[in-house]
């Protein structure tokens, strides 16, 4: 069975991992390759590392950052930021990127994914769209602007889509940053518009989010960037307790399995007659 | 031991080394001069992109003759990666009809998608060894891999050493002599992905 998806989203301002508010405050958190190595090491599903000041100066994302991030990372890397043309594309699959995703090149002219899809395949271009909820209408935020738009997100994303997007990355504005958790409502519209598979970001807050997310829509994978920073083995403690209501991958060698882990993602404590047998518990070192 | 990665203007070979490279391989080259190949103990071919646009990057370096040549003639060791492995079949019909290297008889054919399920098949799913091999010999019953693609290959099941589960039975490991190719990408399949990798380096030692 296809398994769906636990992403981290590192937001990355000036070759730093940047925390995200409502697209526009922003915290520094760290090193992007530290981040890269520490996510994989807990059980990342898929990375996603983005440039949020490329297209607005005009350049394409750090190629040198991109291959540091690519050579800590087992699991795949999808890249977005300035991404103007094929040539960049290919440029930044030479230096490790697994996927691209493009927001700002396609928002009035799609031409970039019909020729990526030629070229690459359309499995590697994954289409972006900010969206705003103005009264349950789903409008397309533009970023550049700082501005919404009248485009409609569903439209968009058909367009798309047609255009040779593989995957759509639906990203909630209003709750960018807000940790109250994610847009069911759009990603359930969302998935009966289009028949690629579709990646819900914005609004994680704790793992019960995650498995609402996952199990009351079709979507294949749910991102998240703030979350997953601030305390240690979050992405493992977070997947043990999803794993509980859906299954997910768990193939790291960090088990949260047996761990009580309550909603907001916090670690109980094992009985005493439990601790008692881990005690003499000889782990096995794995050489592959 | 000297591994060497056709390279032939596509595919995310960096991903690749940096997998092997994990694996304490240090003789790792990156190549498509016919020298080089012909010197290695093993070969991978990796493929990232539409069929039509491979064949014809292997067609303009003059690789489809070189390899064939050290594949089928000189039984080198060989494991092809996602469009690595379609490349090996008779032909495709991603994009219109075209024709692949032939090794193993086969056609690839766009994922029939029911249920609603979305393609491309894109994400960990869970493999089936239907038989068992040298180079799964590592892996855990229950291991995920990372699928991302359109299309698969149809074959005869006496070449089918691997099944995955998306709407309906997909081939997603093959194996014929020399010959092995897997359509997920290894090289992004976390811990799972380096096992069966060093499970292919350990049957280019026994090949």
């Amino acid at each position: 069975m296809l398994k769906k998806r636990v992403i981290a989203v590192l937001v990355v301002s000036n070759n730093i991992v940047v925390q995200s508010k409502g697209f526009n405050k922003y915290l520094p958190v760290g090193s992007p390759e530290i981040s890269a190595e520490a996510f994989n090491n807990w059980g990342i599903d898929e990375l996603f590392l983005i440039d949020i000041n490329a297209s607005k100066e005009k350049r394409l994302i750090n190629l040198d950052l991109v291959k540091k991030v690519a050579s800590k990372c087992l699991v795949p890397l999808t890249v977005s930021g300035g991404i103007k043309n094929i040539q960049e594309i290919g440029q930044l699959f030479k230096v490790g990127a697994d996927k691209v995703c493009v927001n700002n090149s396609i928002k009035n002219n799609q031409n970039i994914l019909f020729e990526g899809k030629k070229k690459f395949g359309r499995q590697c271009m994954v289409a972006s769209i900010d969206s705003l909820n103005i009264d349950n209408n789903f409008k397309v935020f533009d970023y550049f602007s700082g501005k919404v738009t009248k485009k409609c997100v569903f439209d968009t994303a058909i367009k798309y889509e047609e255009a040779g997007a593989g995957e759509i990355f639906i990203n909630d504005v209003s709750r960018d940053g807000s940790y109250k958790g994610y847009d069911i409502k759009l990603a359930n519209l969302l998935c009966k518009k289009v028949s690629i598979p579709i990646i819900s970001c914005g609004g994680a807050g704790k793992p019960e989010h995650i498995v609402n997310i996952l199990k009351k829509s079709n979507v294949s994978g749910a991102a998240a960037a703030n979350y997953f920073h601030f305390y240690e083995h979050s992405i493992a403690v977070t997947k043990a307790y999803v794993n509980k209501f859906i299954q997910i991958r768990q193939d790291t060698a960090l088990l949260y399995s047996k761990m009580p882990i309550d909603n907001n993602g916090r670690i109980g404590r094992l009985s005493d007659y439990e601790l008692e047998e881990y005690l003499y518990e000889k782990m096995k070192v794995e050489v592959i | 031991m000297k591994l060497v990665i056709v390279d032939y203007g596509v595919g995310n070979i960096l991903s690749i080394e940096n997998a092997v490279k994990r694996l304490g391989v240090s003789s790792v080259e990156v190549s498509r001069e016919k020298k080089v190949l012909s010197e290695a103990n093993g070969l991978i071919l990796p493929g990232v992109g539409a069929f039509s646009t491979c064949t014809d990057k292997l067609k303009k370096n003059g690789l489809s003759e070189i390899l064939t040549n050290l594949v089928i003639f000189k039984k080198k060791p060989i494991l092809g990666i996602c469009v690595g492995m379609q490349l090996m079949a008779n032909s495709s019909k991603e994009g219109g009809e075209f024709k692949g290297l032939g090794w193993i008889p086969g056609k690839v054919l766009r994922i029939n998608a029911k249920k609603n399920l979305p393609v491309p098949h894109v994400g960990w799913n869970e493999i089936r060894v239907t038989k068992p091999h040298e180079v799964f010999k590592k892996i855990v019953i229950g291991s995920h891999f990372y699928f991302d693609h359109s299309y698969h290959y149809s074959c005869n099941t006496k070449f089918v050493t691997a099944t995955c589960k998306y709407g309906e039975t997909l081939n997603v490991a093959i194996n014929y002599k020399n010959i092995f190719g897997v359509q997920f990408h290894p090289e992004k399949s976390d811990l799972a992905g380096l096992r069966l990798i060093r499970g292919y380096l350990n049957w280019i030692k026994a090949c």
